[in-house]
């Protein structure tokens, strides 16, 4: 019987791999599709990963940019916010001074505006040069000399423009003195009350020559301010002018009131100079007041 | 009910489908262990080139197309490395060719399939013989006769001529009954 070699061949094929070879090519086979699995489902959670983190990173931005946008807003509100209750309360009692003294200044030294500058002058009212002249800081030996002051009653009830009055009401101070006395004054401490309103500006002005104990309501002026119109009023009667020419010589400067003194020693009035030292050594202890002294001796 | 295929079945491993190795594993082990087997007389060499082979097609999976059939693509790749392992333990792969044996190509033999002894002293005779075999022709052989491939598909995968299959395969025929009727 004849048959071919390669029946033969497929007879005798009975050889297989042993079971432990077997056993670990599936193991790794298996290893591998776990590895993979695994692979691949953290490549899905670093891209939740990736994907969550960009999206905090977008909001925190958009959020930080809100934030900073809103305290810029609070920001530019703020100003009006402080400024109220900086002058009601008078807190800065000093800064708000020098603000109210600044605007008061530009108002003496500014030309008169196209729209009349109206001085009311109502029922007891008096114009008087000093008036004008004591928004100059009121420095000893610099002020203005109040000595015209009682010819210059004027007429009552009567409202005269500024553009068309005759310059009797305002004589403008000689600029070098002004300059010298701006300049002081901006350095020593305000004596003139702050305004309470915002959009107008109060002011009581009292004759600062307070040895002449000179404290008639004539010399209590209030100027207001209000857009283009200049108002100046007398202080009611039912003020105190008293406790604000007290007051008003308790705001006078260290360096103003020792001019003072030397000008009461230049006038040969010891008794008030004296008297006068011994408040100034009582609020100045430190201060070396020998100078004085000998003269006064 | 049809078969998965075998390139169906390593896409299916591709995407991480352990049971798919698994069957693939089943179909293709014992013939790919054979051909390693009638190469290599030693059988720890045989195992571990069986066991490299079967690495490199687990870590190429991702990279696996169907551009020819599996059964093709799994022995190119034990081919390579059979002859890689040839070259660096210094042995010959080419064999000179001879048309002295040619006379003969049925490869015919006298033998009873139903007697057992005989088929199996026989078959270990077989077994001696191809190993003896120069290893182009034993390439050949193993191939169409383990690997079930055709010439055309082997003269394809060692890009090789088909004629130069054909007679390599004859070569081989003809040597293997040769050596078989020795034996009587």
């Amino acid at each position: 019987m004849k048959n071919s070699i390669e029946n033969l061949f497929q007879k005798g094929k009975t050889e297989k791999p042993p079971a432990s070879l077997d056993n670990f090519i599936l193991a790794q086979a298996k290893n591998s599709c776990d590895e993979k699995q695994s692979s691949a489902s953290k490549s899905n959670r670093n891209k939740w990963l990736y994907s969550l983190s960009s999206a905090a990173v977008v909001v925190l931005s958009f959020s930080v940019i809100f934030n900073l946008q809103n305290e810029n807003m609070q920001i530019s509100d703020q100003p009006m916010m402080l400024e109220k209750p900086s002058i009601e309360n008078n807190v800065d009692k000093e800064e708000n001074d020098a603000n109210f003294k600044r605007s008061a200044k530009k108002v003496i030294n500014d030309p008169v505006p196209e729209s009349p500058l109206v001085v009311t002058e109502a029922e007891s009212v008096e114009v008087y040069e000093e008036s004008v002249e004591s928004q100059v800081p009121v420095a000893a030996g610099l002020s203005m000399q109040d000595n015209n002051r009682e010819n210059n009653t004027s007429n009552n009830d009567e409202t005269k423009s500024v553009a068309t009055s005759q310059p009797k009401a305002i004589t403008p101070a000689p600029k070098k003195a002004m300059d010298e006395a701006s300049s002081k004054e901006e350095e020593q401490a305000p004596f003139i009350q702050a305004p309470k309103m915002t959009q107008s500006i109060e002011r009581e002005i009292q004759q600062s020559d307070y040895s002449t104990q000179n404290d008639d309501s004539e010399n209590l002026d209030k100027i207001t301010v209000t857009g283009s119109r200049l108002m100046i009023e007398p202080i009611s009667d039912d003020e105190d002018t008293f406790n604000s020419a007290k007051e008003n010589k308790k705001e006078l400067s260290f360096t103003q009131q020792l001019e003072q003194l030397g000008d009461l020693i230049k006038d040969k009035k010891f008794e008030e100079a004296k008297q006068m030292l011994k408040q100034l050594q009582k609020s100045y202890p430190y201060y070396d007041f020998s100078k004085y002294k000998k003269i006064l001796d | 009910m049809t078969e998965t295929s075998d390139e169906e079945l390593m896409l299916a491993f591709a995407q991480h489908d352990q049971n798919s190795f698994e069957q693939l594993y089943a179909r293709h082990k014992d013939a790919l262990y054979r051909y390693f087997r009638r190469h290599l007389s030693n059988e720890s060499t045989c195992q571990e080139l069986y066991q490299d082979l079967w690495m490199n097609i687990i870590k190429s999976k991702e990279n696996y197309k169907v551009t020819a059939k599996f059964t093709t693509w799994m022995y190119t790749l034990a081919h390579n490395r059979l002859v890689d392992w040839y070259r660096r333990n210094k042995l010959e792969t080419k064999s000179f060719e001879s048309n002295t044996e040619e006379s003969d190509t049925d490869g015919s033999i006298d033998w009873d399939p139903e007697d057992e002894f005989q088929t199996k002293r026989l078959s270990k005779h077989l077994k001696s013989a191809i190993e003896k075999l120069p290893f182009d022709q034993r390439e050949v052989f193993l191939l169409h006769q383990e690997a079930m491939l055709s010439l055309p598909q082997i003269a394809d995968m060692l890009e090789e001529g088909i004629e130069k299959i054909k007679s390599r395969y004859r070569y081989a025929i003809n040597k293997l009954r040769s050596n078989l009727e020795n034996l009587r």
